[in-house]
């Protein structure tokens, strides 16, 4: 019931298809509604209207005889026609006598031409019926005129009672229609949906499934499958290009490397300055790291369907505390404090390697710009972990930025670093299918990593804490 | 008091007899010699049973005219019929039955549709009995409420000299419903 409830109240508000179906059984309830008007009145409106002509025409004609006739003539035929006529029930009262079928006339009847209904009792065959009539002053007395339409009353009813169950069913027929329509469209579209978000997770290989139909579903399935081609190919290119540089830059660079430092241990053994060259030797590494950086990066990002094969159970917090123990050396020189709270027990599929290394960026990254004296803390959730800082944060047009190839924040350029350690986390996330967002902590930043496939959770009793070296529980 | 147990001891015989047809002549009869009148009954029965009357009509107990009267009591789910002496007013006799049979309601769903409207309108049947016996000079010797058609009504039996006379009263308007005649 839950699922039903959820489900509606999701397509109600994000299906377009969900609300086409509403306005198509929507008209065409209006359809039907407008339809059975319309036969209404074509049918039991039109003999209402013709009883009520009738009747009015019948009060006409006594009127016109009223004042054509003295009273005794007009009481003379209106007795002669209240016998005769059937069809109506006419009755003429004067303070004198009553002539006509009625035994007196009901105090509740209306001036005509408004009718009333009221009822009759049939003595002879101890019946009730139900008159429609009315009333008006005529001559030295009073006209009633009534119809019996308890045929055209009871008509009325049955078509009423046939409205409701056409409408019934139109809405019924509106909503299975509308609802097989949804879910075949939906069905569709969900393929795309999920197409796109493999291409988004990294997986530039996937592509939307095409019927057998050849609609237009399948028209747009063929554009959409052709653009992630070229994308793939242009990827491809730029990758392979900036692979072919990196790893062509990278050999000749050893090789340089390897000649300075050649340099170097001569420069040492004839005790001669050597601050230079071992300026370039470190600047060489940086260049050498960024493009091992970068290919590993290309690696991870193109290569997600090979990675993925090798993926085993892991348990997430020990690779959390083993990443906490090698930061603690660093943390401790800024005379930072680290709390680890990992009293879950959280195991999910992947690459402990990976994932080891995601962790200890994200725990550098907090310690290198968070500053000195600072807290951080990282706590295990039900569904990953998240770290967080009272540094100063990041702003948040830059949240997303930060995750760019070799972009770095202006305030954070006084920091070593090369703008590649949250792209490298972000790509070994979406590896594992998971999510990584950017919050404030007010004061501070918190990063929220999320998977979506973990195993939670036995209690750990897991907490750890080091205060600049000098505190610790366990 | 003579006069009552002759009538009653005929009434009792009247049933087996040849003297059926006369019934209603005999409980005008009755009625007119009676000390308790219909209006005081119905009021007796109301206050002490429930205002729902449903039926009413001359009967005997023990060689004794009765007023004969069915009532509905909605809270107890009861249908009491009671015999009210029409000598004295005393209750010579009280039967009830639960409206209830084994969960499913006894009435039908014309009469229980009359005591609804009934409950829902705001008619006097003391005052319509005194109107009609005023208006035919009559006395009313049986009534019983009915519906059909969706019209709720009393359909009261009047007798007078002029022979016996019936006449229905609309519950909702409280007016006597014209008779059509052929």
């Amino acid at each position: 019931m839950a699922r039903v409830t959820e489900w509606w109240q999701a397509s109600r508000k994000a299906s377009s298809v969900w609300r086409l179906t509403r306005l198509y059984t929507v008209l065409l309830l209006s359809v039907v509604a407008v339809l059975l008007v319309v036969l209404y009145q074509l049918s039991i409106g039109q003999m209402s209207r013709q009883q009520q002509a009738q009747l009015e025409s019948l009060i006409a004609q006594q009127t016109v005889l009223a004042e054509q006739l003295n009273t005794d003539e007009f009481i003379a035929q209106f007795k002669l026609q209240a016998e005769s006529s059937r069809q109506y029930i006419l009755t003429y009262q004067t303070e004198k006598q009553l002539i006509g079928r009625l035994s007196f006339i009901p105090e509740q009847i209306s001036s005509c031409p408004r009718l009333t209904r009221f009822p009759i009792w049939l003595d002879k065959y101890d019946e009730i019926r139900l008159l429609s009539g009315c009333s008006q002053p005529l001559g030295a007395g009073s006209l009633t005129v009534a119809i019996d339409d308890e045929a055209l009353y009871a008509l009325k009813a049955q078509y009423i009672s046939a409205s409701v169950i056409a409408l019934i069913l139109a809405l019924l027929l509106g909503l299975l229609t509308g609802l097989v329509f949804s879910l075949r469209v939906l069905k569709r579209i969900n393929s795309f949906n999920q197409t796109a978000q493999l291409v988004e997770a990294g997986q530039l290989s996937a592509r939307v499934a095409l019927s057998n139909n050849n609609d237009e579903y399948d028209h747009m399935a063929l554009h959409i499958n052709t653009m992630l081609s070229q994308l793939e190919h242009s990827f491809e290119t730029v990758s392979g290009i900036t692979d072919a540089i990196a790893h062509d830059l990278r050999t000749p660079l050893s090789h340089l490397r390897q000649q300075i430092e050649l340099e170097l241990l001569d420069k040492r053994q004839q005790d001669q300055p050597t601050t230079q060259l071992q300026s370039m030797i470190e600047k060489l590494d940086e260049i050498l790291f960024t493009f091992s950086a970068m290919l590993e990066l290309t690696r991870l990002q193109q290569q997600k369907e090979t990675k993925t094969q090798h993926f085993k159970i892991i348990d997430l917090s020990k690779i959390i505390i083993d990443a906490v123990d090698l930061i603690e050396p660093l943390a401790e020189e800024k005379e930072q404090i680290i709390t680890s709270d990992v009293d879950l027990n959280i195991t999910l599929k992947g690459d402990a390697t990976l994932l080891f290394r995601a962790v200890y960026n994200l725990l550098e990254n907090a310690s290198k710009y968070a500053g000195e004296h600072a807290r951080i803390s990282i706590r295990l959730t039900e569904s990953g972990f998240t770290i967080s800082d009272n540094g100063l944060g990041i702003s948040d047009n830059e949240k997303n930025k930060v995750f760019q190839r070799l972009y770095r924040i202006e305030k954070s350029r006084h920091v070593a670093g090369f703008g590649l350690g949250l792209t490298l986390v972000k790509a070994i996330v979406q590896l594992h299918n998971g999510q990584i967002t950017l919050l404030d902590n007010n004061p501070g930043l918190q990063v929220m990593v999320e998977f979506p496939d973990t195993i939670c959770c036995h209690n750990n009793v897991n907490k750890h804490t080091n205060s600049n070296g000098n505190n610790k529980e366990g | 008091m003579k006069f009552t147990k002759i009538l009653c001891a005929t009434l009792a015989f009247s049933s087996l007899s040849a003297f059926a047809g006369d019934d209603d002549s005999l409980a005008a009869l009755a009625l007119q010699r009676a000390n308790f009148t219909l209006e005081q009954a119905i009021e007796k029965v109301s206050t002490d049973y429930s205002r729902h009357i449903t039926e009413f009509e001359i009967d005997d107990y023990n060689h004794q005219a009765t007023y004969e009267i069915e009532t509905i009591n909605f809270e107890t789910e009861q249908k009491y019929k009671v015999q009210v002496s029409l000598e004295n007013g005393e209750v010579l006799k009280e039967r009830s039955i639960s409206l209830k049979v084994l969960g499913l309601n006894r009435l039908d769903d014309d009469e229980l549709f009359a005591l609804k409207e009934l409950k829902a309108a705001n008619f006097n049947l003391n005052k319509t009995i005194a109107t009609l016996k005023q208006k035919y000079n009559t006395n009313i010797v049986e009534f019983e409420l009915e519906s059909e058609k969706g019209i709720s009504f009393y359909k009261f039996k009047l007798m007078g000299e002029q022979g016996a006379k019936r006449v229905l009263v609309d519950i909702k308007t409280g007016n006597i419903i014209p008779v059509m005649s052929h």
